[in-house]
């Protein structure tokens, strides 16, 4: 479902933190516009700001400097925006089923869908059996799952995702990610998809922008336009997914020395 | 299933068996003549007298007035200490305003404020309540102010993403998350509140576990003193034991 109101633009945007007397720079000059409907991945080496910027742009954070502008598209169903995180940030005193209730009841989502909605997507994600389980009684890739659908539950127009498959086993992260596919194609949503996972960003989006090792704009855009659906798995065999592996692999080793000497 | 309550109940045993062990002891030597038993009566004697006092010298009173005077105490005192503590657990205003001025009340020995109580309320039921009140406000605030600092960050995230309104994250993030701490604080107020109001019975009520404690030692009737310790020990047992089984059916989430 495409948003034709819908736009995410950044113009020179940067965040500075003060650490004591000193002033950290988190990353600068990061400019970019997010189209309606887009899957759009950021990698980075490891420091350079991603995970910042993307909650700049989910406005847990302040921005210090630039322009940030997100029109969203009036009257649409769902919520604005949701977030998935690198832990599950499950409510540990809630159980499955009402964690999902819990962001449903704040969000614009109608009452009289939320017992369908709740039961749909954990059928999705095959834990309808669990949906009286608290957290504590899960494993992590369940409670991974739990909290992907908890995204996709408040029907957000844009969906912010910050490394949410790093802590999982080499099987859950790629169950998750077919399970992010399948979600996200049903409505396809805006995504904008942080990782320091090469392979990860290019199987998954529509475009990938390459963060600086040193604050700076993007150093590269990527467009990955493999057909959909896609089976992640399949497509490492794809020549030009390949390709790009490659070709990003290379940038990150370059950025990440950058980074290095920044650091030194 | 059955194994672990076999276990239960020898864990159990153990826990009855020590102190038993320990009355054995002092039963046998106080009747060997090894312990002078004007000032260490026998249990049994002890035991005996108790069960007296119970039945003919309305010690159960007693036993009521002071319960009442601590729940009273944790009423008044608990809850604004807990919403103190949520407010400096959340405003970094509230903590500048409030944290010296609980760095310099907290360590005054609440028992220390009962003359000036006494001043103030007269003597008479208020100022013993008063005196647990503000010994329990002290526990509750700084233990829910510890519960609440201790939140891991991604809840409020969560919130803030999920645009959970500033109520609802009170009532349905900020209060379940900081739950452990509270209930810490309301287990140490419920033994401190029995320390003090004994204190306090013991020179400003006519009633009270505390003022049967002083008039036994006036009346130098050892016994009744002893008889009046082991009721104050036994009450705390149940208390804890009460509390720490409310605690596991309310947190059951923790999975301990």
């Amino acid at each position: 479902m495409a948003h034709p109101a819908f736009r995410l633009r950044l113009q020179d945007l940067g965040k500075r933190f003060q650490d004591g007397e000193e002033q950290v720079q988190a990353f600068s000059e990061i400019s970019m516009a997010v189209k309606p409907g887009e899957f759009l991945c950021l990698v980075g080496p490891s420091g350079c700001g991603k995970t910042t910027l993307l909650r700049c742009m989910a406005a847990i954070l302040p921005s210090s400097e630039g322009e940030l502008a997100l029109t969203l598209e009036p009257g649409a169903p769902g919520a604005e925006t949701a977030m998935v995180f690198q832990e599950h940030g499950l409510f540990p005193w809630l159980t499955v089923e009402h964690n999902l209730r819990f962001v449903l009841e704040e969000s614009p989502v109608p009452k009289a869908e939320h017992p369908a909605i709740v039961d749909r997507m954990l059928e999705r994600v095959g834990l309808e059996r669990f949906r009286r389980f608290y957290p504590y009684q899960l494993s992590g890739g369940m409670n991974q799952r739990v909290a992907l659908v908890r995204a996709f539950c408040v029907q957000p127009q844009l969906l912010f995702m910050d490394e949410p498959f790093v802590f999982l086993d080499y099987q859950n992260r790629i169950m998750l990610q077919d399970l992010l596919l399948e979600l996200w194609q049903e409505r396809r949503q805006t995504i904008v998809f942080v990782t320091h996972n090469i392979n990860e960003a290019i199987a998954l989006g529509d475009r990938v922008l390459v963060m600086p090792g040193r604050p700076g704009p993007f150093v590269r855009e990527i467009p990955c336009s493999f057909p959909r659906p896609r089976d992640v798995v399949a497509l490492r065999q794809d020549s030009e997914y390949q390709r790009i592996v490659v070709e990003v692999t290379r940038l990150l080793r370059q950025e990440q020395a950058r980074s290095r000497e920044r650091a030194s | 299933m059955s194994r672990s309550r076999a276990g239960l109940l020898r864990k159990a045993l153990v826990f009855v068996a020590s102190p038993l062990l320990l009355l054995a002891a002092w039963e046998i030597s106080g009747r060997a003549g090894l312990l002078d038993i004007r000032f260490f009566p026998l249990p049994s004697r002890i035991t005996a007298y108790l069960a007296w006092l119970l039945a003919e010298d309305h010690l159960l009173l007693d036993i009521l007035a002071s319960l009442r005077r601590i729940g009273l105490g944790l009423l008044v005192g608990f809850v604004p200490g807990v919403l103190l503590g949520l407010a400096m657990g959340l405003s970094s205003w509230a903590r500048a305003a409030l944290g010296p001025l609980v760095a310099l009340s907290y360590p005054i020995p609440k028992i220390a404020i009962l003359p000036l109580l006494l001043i103030i309320f007269g003597l008479g039921e208020t100022s013993n309540v008063m005196v647990v009140a503000i010994g329990v406000f002290f526990l509750a605030l700084i233990n829910t102010y510890g519960g609440v600092s201790q939140i891991p960050q991604i809840h409020f995230d969560v919130a803030k993403v999920y645009r959970v309104r500033p109520l609802r994250r009170l009532s349905h993030i900020v209060l379940p998350a900081a739950f452990p701490g509270i209930f810490t604080g309301l287990k140490l107020a419920v033994g401190y509140g029995l320390i003090l109001i004994v204190a306090a019975e013991m020179v400003a009520a006519d009633s009270g576990l505390g003022f049967r404690i002083w008039t036994s030692w006036e009346t130098y009737v050892i016994v009744e003193l002893y008889a009046c310790l082991a009721v104050i020990s036994g009450i705390g047992v149940v208390l804890s034991v009460a509390l720490e089984s409310l605690e596991r059916a309310l947190a059951h989430w923790k999975g301990a």
